[in-house]
């Protein structure tokens, strides 16, 4: 049900759509361009203890503290978030975040014609999280549903058992 | 303003209006509470100015002019409150204040059939009044056929608003043809006050001038000449107005201050945040500087490193005054405070007098709002449970009026705000039997508690203080509510009490919550800082002084034994087994002796949330960013005194 | 005799209107606030409105406004206190056919009344 109506509501438009494409652990992954506020070096993230699973830690972003959040553990794909290079930082429902990706590669702008619902395939709870897969001239890329991946209520709920820590 | 105003008044008429005036009353202080708590916004003020307005008009018509011109008075303040034309100051709201203090007192002077009162010269600013205009003469239109008319109009003297009769009048003549000119002009008409007024037209017949006129009260036709006479140019009433000077002293004082929201604060405090990095970056470059290759380079190296100083020293000034920019005397918030401690007792039957000291300490804008609430909740405790009747008060050989004093004052980064009263105390057994009688303890469990594990019981949630629940301090909100509140500023609130002689509440909290210096440990991959408010003292760890009892590791301090825990386990970080110190921290009675590796010295730090993303995370109130750039974890020791591991 | 409608938020008001205004045999009507006398007035086509300036709700120019948009020959006099010579102003210029202030005067009430409403 989710995937035809991420892909509806993309499909719905005609002409193109800019994504900025990074990768975690060999994958491409894309996220609209309007919502990346910047792209940093990776700092050094402070680790938060207790907190929801896929919250990596914190860092400085020029004086401010911002989450930065760990997609690896969020889709559950293995590997290390010290790998990472970057830090992409997101505008969420309403706050400010950043996600470690191993690499930026470009920003690009992809036809609506080239979205494609995910393939039936892909299964299990982080399909929701995909708007969905676009067919670049040598790969494919993932483009997240960022308000669905990282939906704060969601992301409290299912670190319930871990911040019962007192 | 009539007194008499002819209307004959049936009891059940008196009551309706003292019904209705009490309603007013009551959202007068409601409003003038909140103003003083600096939450005024429109709508409130609207009320307000309704509410007196109203009442204005209901004391006219019983005939009560003194009320009425009381009422006035305060209706024209409130009008230039929300007009903004006057700021909100701590003497404007006491005047307020005291003027619904005389309303009552006449409304009750009334109630009781007496004579109709006086005005009690209070609320007396008066809002200033727009300087009359000059008259401004309308290019004449050229000739026409009709003769042109000069029509001079007189205004009664007790016509109110001669603006609108005047207006009423424009409006009848321009019927009978356009106006050519008029004195007052139209467009300056809301101000006009004076008793005369002039049109010039053309007209057939000026006798229909009069018929025009005939259904406006309170107006006059004086003449109508044809323009040949020549006609004195009548000229709007110049009367001085008593005041201006006044009103214009207050609004330059008003004009010295200027409101800022505290985000904006919050923002420039970051900015300087910024400066205090980007300087500790230059100073490092500038020792990195190989200077004395060549005098030239020696004397830029030098130049560049005091530069650098002084640029420090600025920021370190920079940020001071922000922080004091924040900073209100806790007046503000006490002032509240007499008249409810006031209030309550006279509800109770009791005979209560507040003492406040302290009141130029100064707080954190943020924390005084939050601090409000507490302490409301404290005093009413105090009222309600504490002080006794005046008969067992008497029968105890104490005074028959009670005392509750209220205290502030500075420590180390923080203010200590007292709350004590010299009542009955708290009853340690009654606690402890209501506790069983609730089903909170059991009476086993409650025979081993101690008098402190007692007390500590009345900050259990949904535990009230008394074995009755009264009207005054409501159902349902304990010293819970308190206690959670003065956490959210990272306060401690701690009581003690003597049976007989009183208790005595004590809040700690950070003097601003932005900024507070800190222990700053290293454990395991991290750097935390500690409260110092909160650090007791530090031991170096050795042999002789860890020890274990049931599993549970101890620190052995001069005979005394503290719960020992690895900070680094609190935090669920790897325990890299380097902890060579142990920090004391504690809270009231409670303590508890943290292992850490290396400490770090102290620091003032600067404390910034995790963000509207992450919120609250338990057992941490943010993190500060360190002189390097990185980040450190600001330690809630609140969180781990609580843990079992606390003695 | 006249239908006339009593605007006024303070119910103390309204009675003692109602009370000379009936004495003076006419039929009386109420509303506490501007949004409830726009709601009566289509109901009843009332001769004549008393409308107090001040009400929450909807305040009485507001109402007057609203009333003459719809009924353009509605006669409308508002009851104002001092200091509002502005908003009596204004009011005049949208339509309002007199004032009066208060505290009123029983005479004086009924002078404006009866200027409205030819006997």
């Amino acid at each position: 049900m989710s995937e035809s109506e991420g892909g509806a509501k993309l499909l719905g438009d005609d002409g193109e759509l800019q994504f900025v494409l990074f990768e975690i652990e060999g994958v491409t992954y894309g996220v609209e361009v309007e919502r990346v506020l910047e792209i940093v070096l990776r700092p050094e993230v402070s680790r938060v203890p207790s907190a929801v699973d896929c919250v990596e830690g914190v860092i400085n972003l020029r004086g401010t503290v911002l989450p930065v959040l760990d997609l690896r553990r969020r889709f559950r794909l293995g590997g290390d978030a010290a790998r990472a290079t970057h830090v992409v930082i997101l505008q969420l429902q309403g706050a400010l975040a950043g996600i470690s990706v191993d690499g930026v590669s470009q920003v690009v702008r992809i036809p609506v014609a080239a979205i494609e619902p995910p393939p039936a395939a892909i299964t299990g709870p982080q399909v929701r999280y995909i708007e969905g897969i676009a067919k670049l001239e040598t790969k494919l890329c993932v483009l997240l549903d960022l308000d669905r991946a990282f939906d704060p209520g969601e992301i409290a709920l299912t670190a319930g058992g871990d911040q019962d820590g007192r | 303003m009539a007194g008499d105003g002819g209307w004959t008044l049936t009891d059940d008429d008196r009551q309706l209006f003292l019904a209705e005036a009490e309603e007013m009353v009551q959202a007068l202080e409601e409003g003038a509470l909140a103003l003083e708590r600096g939450g005024e916004n429109p709508e409130m003020l609207q009320a307000m100015f309704r509410a007196a307005h109203t009442l204005k008009g209901n004391s006219g018509l019983v005939g009560e002019a003194g009320i009425a011109a009381h009422m006035h008075n305060m209706e024209a303040l409130l009008d230039d409150l929300r007009g903004g034309r006057v700021a909100v100051t701590p003497a404007l709201v006491q005047q307020v204040l005291s003027g619904i203090d005389s309303l009552r007192e006449m409304l009750a002077q009334f109630a009781q059939g007496g004579s109709p009162v006086e005005a009690a010269p209070v609320a007396a600013t008066a809002a200033p009044v727009e300087a009359p205009l000059a008259a401004q003469p309308a290019p004449l239109a050229p000739g026409q056929a009709m003769p042109r008319y000069i029509v001079h109009l007189a205004i009664d003297a007790a016509c109110p608003m001669p603006a609108v009769r005047v207006f009423q009048a424009y409006q009848a003549i321009s019927r009978l043809g356009p106006l050519e000119r008029t004195d007052p002009p139209q467009e300056h008409l809301a101000q006009f006050e004076g008793r005369s007024a002039t049109v010039v037209l053309r007209l057939g017949h000026p006798e229909d001038v009069k018929e025009a006129l005939s259904g406006i009260d309170e107006i006059q036709l004086e003449s109508v000449q044809a323009e040949s006479v020549a006609s004195p140019a009548a000229t709007a009433g110049q009367a001085g107005q008593a005041g201006p000077q006044a009103a214009e002293a207050e609004r330059e004082a008003a004009a010295q201050t200027v409101r800022v929201r505290v985000e904006l604060l919050d923002h420039l405090m970051n900015l300087v945040g910024e400066l205090v990095l980007d300087r500790t970056r230059i100073a490092d470059l500038v020792s990195r500087l190989d200077g004395g290759k060549d005098q030239e380079s020696e004397e830029l190296r030098q130049e560049l490193s005091r530069s650098s100083l002084h640029l420090g020293r600025v920021t370190l000034d920079l940020q001071e005054t922000i922080m004091k920019a924040r900073m209100l005397p806790i007046e503000h918030l006490f002032r509240r405070f007499p008249r409810l401690v006031r209030d309550l007792g006279a509800k109770s039957g009791k005979r209560v007098q507040l003492e406040i000291y302290g009141q130029d300490t100064e707080l954190d804008r943020m924390v005084m709002d939050e601090l409000g609430d507490p302490l409301t909740h404290i005093l009413r405790n105090a009222v309600d449970h504490g002080i006794e009747s005046p008969e067992k008060r008497l029968a105890a050989g104490k005074p028959e009026q009670g005392r509750i004093i209220l205290r502030a004052a500075t420590e180390e980064g923080y203010v200590v705000v007292d709350v004590a009263d010299d009542g009955g105390g708290i009853d340690a057994e009654a606690v402890k039997r209501t506790a069983i009688s609730r089903g909170v303890l059991t009476p086993e469990q409650a025979e081993r508690l101690s008098m402190h594990e007692a007390q500590e019981l009345l900050f259990a949630p949904g535990f009230s203080t008394s074995e009755e629940v009264t009207e005054i301090s409501g159902r349902g909100v304990g010293l819970d509510a308190v206690r959670a509140s003065l956490e959210r500023l990272s306060g401690v609130v701690d009581l003690s009490t003597e049976p007989g002689q009183g208790t005595t509440f004590r809040l700690r909290i950070p003097l601003t919550l932005a900024i507070m210096r800190a222990l700053m440990v290293r454990t395991g991959d991290a750097i935390y800082a500690l409260p110092l408010g909160s650090v007791r003292q530090i031991v170096r760890l050795g042999k002789d002084n860890v020890q274990t009892a049931h599993g549970r590791p101890l620190l052995a301090d001069r005979g005394k034994l503290i719960g020992l825990r690895s900070l680094a386990q609190i935090y669920d970080a790897p325990d890299s087994g380097e902890d060579a110190f142990a920090v004391v921290v504690g809270a009231g009675d409670r303590q508890v002796a943290l292992k850490v590796a290396a400490l770090l010295g102290e620091q003032e730090i600067v404390l910034k949330s995790f963000g509207d993303f992450l919120g609250a995370v338990p057992g941490l109130t943010g993190a500060t960013i360190l002189g390097n750039g990185e980040l450190a974890l600001v330690a809630d020791v609140r969180y781990f005194l609580r843990g079992k591991e606390a003695s | 005799m006249a239908k006339i409608l009593v605007v006024d938020d303070a119910m103390f008001m309204r009675s003692r209107l109602r009370g000379l205004l009936e004495g003076a045999g006419h039929e009386v009507t109420e509303a506490p606030n501007g949004k409830e006398a726009v709601e009566r007035f289509s109901e009843l086509q009332p001769d004549l409105v008393l409308m107090d300036v001040t009400m929450p709700e909807m305040d009485g120019l507001e109402a007057l406004k609203k009333i003459r948009s719809t009924s353009p020959t509605a006669k409308v006099i508002m009851c104002s206190a001092l200091g509002q010579q502005s908003i009596v102003l204004e009011a005049i210029k949208a339509g309002a056919k007199d004032f009066i202030v208060k505290p009123f005067r029983p005479e004086k009430v009924l002078e404006a009344v009866g200027r409205q409403i030819p006997q």
